[in-house]
């Protein structure tokens, strides 16, 4: 597939697409293992407590401070992640570009509706809604989603970054920017694939594993996590379609 | 399958009855009997003898030379295999101590190497012997303890230190390495050319070594990690002890901010693929252990919001001389050649912030900044298009898409970095990165049009 980045003008869900055809099943494996569980776990927990508390009170919980409302948030999540993979012994590759994305997610889902405030000046009670709709309105379902497109952009970015430079000053990326552009541009189709997840099925079974411990959570959402992965990876394969 | 090892600290034969995970071990390390497969010497033990926690002094610097050590030992796997099952046995003096503070030592390693490294504590019967014989500290007023490692951060670190009048125990942890040796000599004789007397320094030696005819083995070094992300606990460990014995609590690791930051040049470089040797969550992990278990040292880095360039334009290159500055060193593969390589990242950086500070050129064993069409397809050509294509990202990007770009920055809040500060500083060495490119070296500059 790496002749596709000489090409001019290299298409990046052609590149995607290629990816997705050249991995193996240790790999797949590789994106719903505890790890990432555990980042989607620790995600949907801060939304559920931030619907139950608020989100000064989970704020709080998280030991993380109060301004700006969504960078500590989206670091509290992470590093609640961190620290249960470190606990665990959870540690993998994936886990790393996993928890990039319960960050990434997390400051998605803070400024979801944000009037056009920046990331430092989300209000609180702007965050606050943001997050608690989606246990409110029933739909946790739609928080993995999230999750796993930004999983997805975490994981490609990689694959795409590993490569990519050999082929810089070529035709199709004669500069760093043209890098960055196709790079940019292939973790925004991997978000994407969120809308194609039909995740709904697994909303009783969702709420259920965040009355559980997070390290029992990881048996009970491996099969949400593996199916979200398959469908987000099929539907990249197909380049979208 | 983890790999399986232990640290004997009596015949090992009586320790795997007491303890059936050294009977168990694939590999026994040991720095204290005839059968030793790594040399330690420490000086300031002496001292440290008289704090009243020596005990647990002592248990710390064993347990962070038995984790540099099973670091070394282990290779890591290509690419998506990168993080490693470890099961460590350590024998320690005060066992419900180290279980009390097990998960955030757990913490600590898994942020420095993004390992699954299990530890397990049993009590010693006796305790690897670490003492040295002759202590730099006796007599000494050191008012502080400063990590030295021969490079261009810690000596910036020292010159500040030296100029505000402090009298700092430089702590250096010896290198094998002939050229890295001869570099952190060379800082030595510096620091002593510009301000004779007004340091101690505690030089220690801790490396494998299975030559000893008796020795246990341990891997050659062709197979061993050269990652090494360990190494920055044991030197924090050395540090910790010789605050111990010197009576303060005032310890700094002297790193610029982008390399404390963690973040990685590119995606591909996520997690611990990057260093984050002085991680400030790191930091405050480490502090937070020292603390539970009794020991007075508080690590810090005052070089968080400065980069590189401005450490050699603003530090250094007022004080001393460009021979001295650049006697430092930075390279990866220093020792490889009689020159650095030019092509690894801390060598590219390098060569921006002497450019940036208008001292001259180096010489490097490749010329990758003047003519990097020579090398595409090296390693070297990939670390100068990470680096540009993170610099000129960097310096394009809003707030939001940097902190998308680099969520890791988020791992800073927790520590109480100020994200807005650390922001400017990087989009600051992205512009210093870039005005030297362009300035300096048009076919380089060529890439980032």
């Amino acid at each position: 597939m790496r002749e596709l980045y000489a090409q001019p003008a290299p298409s990046p869900r052609e590149v995607v697409a290629r990816i997705v055809a050249a991995l193996d099943p240790d790999t797949r494996a590789g994106m719903s293992a505890p790890a990432p569980i555990t980042c989607l776990g620790t995600l949907m927990e801060g939304a559920q407590l931030v619907a139950e508390r608020g989100l000064a009170a989970t704020l709080d919980h998280l030991g993380a401070g109060r301004e700006p409302v969504a960078v500590q948030m989206a670091a509290g999540l992470h590093d609640r992640a961190e620290r249960i993979i470190a606990d665990e012994g959870f540690a993998s590759r994936f886990g790393d570009l996993a928890l990039e994305a319960v960050g990434t997610a997390a400051l998605a889902i803070a400024t979801l509706h944000s009037d056009g405030a920046g990331i430092m000046e989300v209000p609180l009670s702007v965050a606050e809604d943001n997050f608690a709709r989606f246990p409110r309105e029933g739909r946790l379902h739609d928080v993995a989603a999230l999750f796993v497109g930004h999983e997805l952009d975490r994981t490609f970015r990689h694959f795409v970054a590993r490569d990519v430079a050999d082929f810089v000053g070529c035709e199709g990326l004669p500069t760093v920017s043209h890098a960055n552009r196709l790079q940019d541009a292939v973790a925004a189709h991997c978000r994407e694939a969120r809308q194609a997840l039909t995740l709904d099925g697994y909303k009783d079974a969702l709420a259920f594993t965040l009355t559980v411990a997070p390290a029992e959570r990881v048996a009970l959402l491996q099969p949400v996590m593996a199916a979200a992965i398959d469908q987000g990876l099929a539907w990249l394969g197909a380049e979208g379609g | 399958m983890p790999v399986r090892l232990a640290v004997a600290s009596e015949p090992h034969e009586r320790a795997g009855r007491r303890c059936p995970q050294v009977g168990a071990a694939e590999l026994l390390l040991d720095w204290s009997s005839e059968r030793a497969n790594v040399r330690v010497g420490v000086p300031c033990l002496a001292e440290v003898a008289a704090s009243p926690a020596r005990d647990a002094a002592c248990d710390f610097l064993g347990v962070a030379i038995a984790l540099y050590a099973a670091d070394i030992a282990v290779r890591r796997g290509e690419r998506e295999a990168w993080s490693r099952d470890i099961e460590l046995t350590i024998p320690v003096r005060d066992v419900q101590s180290w279980d009390a503070v097990s998960t955030d030592l757990g913490r600590l390693t898994h942020l420095l190497t993004r390992d699954r490294i299990a530890l397990t504590f049993y009590p010693a019967a006796q305790c690897p012997d670490v003492t040295h014989a002759a202590s730099p500290l006796a007599g000494s007023e050191a008012d502080c303890v400063s990590m030295l490692s021969g490079g261009l951060d810690s000596l910036a670190g020292a010159v500040l230190l030296q100029q505000g009048g402090r009298r700092p125990a430089y702590v250096m942890h010896r290198s094998g390495n002939p050229t890295t040796r001869a570099a952190q000599n060379a800082v030595v004789a510096t620091i002593e050319r510009h301000w004779p007397a007004a340091g101690v320094m505690c030089e220690a030696t801790i490396a494998p070594d299975a030559r000893g005819a008796d020795a246990l083995p341990f891997p050659p070094p062709e197979e061993r990690e050269p990652s090494r992300r360990l190494r920055s606990l044991l030197f924090m460990a050395l540090a910790a002890v010789t605050a111990e014995g010197a009576g303060v609590d005032e310890v700094f690791m002297c790193e610029n901010g982008p390399m404390t930051t963690g973040v990685p040049l590119s995606a591909a470089r996520a997690g611990s693929m990057s260093t984050q040797s002085t991680h400030p969550a790191a930091l405050e992990c480490f502090n937070a252990i020292a603390a539970a278990l009794g020991l007075r040292a508080r690590i810090s880095n005052p070089f968080v919001y400065e980069t590189k360039s401005d450490l050699v334009r603003d530090v250094l290159a007022p004080v001393l001389s460009p021979e001295e500055i650049q006697a430092t060193v930075s390279c990866w593969a220093a020792g490889r050649a009689n020159r650095p390589c030019g092509g690894c990242v801390p060598c590219l950086q390098r060569a921006i912030a002497m450019a940036w500070a208008g001292l001259p050129a180096e010489a490097y064993m490749i010329d990758l900044l003047a003519s990097p069409r020579s090398y595409v397809g090296t390693d070297a050509w990939g670390n100068l298009v990470d680096l540009l294509r993170n610099a000129r990202q960097t310096a394009a990007s809003t707030d939001l898409e940097l902190l998308t770009t680099h969520p890791g920055l988020l791992s800073l809040q927790g520590p109480g970095l100020n994200l807005p500060d650390v922001v400017a500083m990087l989009r600051r060495n992205a512009e210093q990165t870039l005005t030297v490119v362009r300035d300096h070296f048009p076919e380089a500059a060529r890439l980032v049009r």
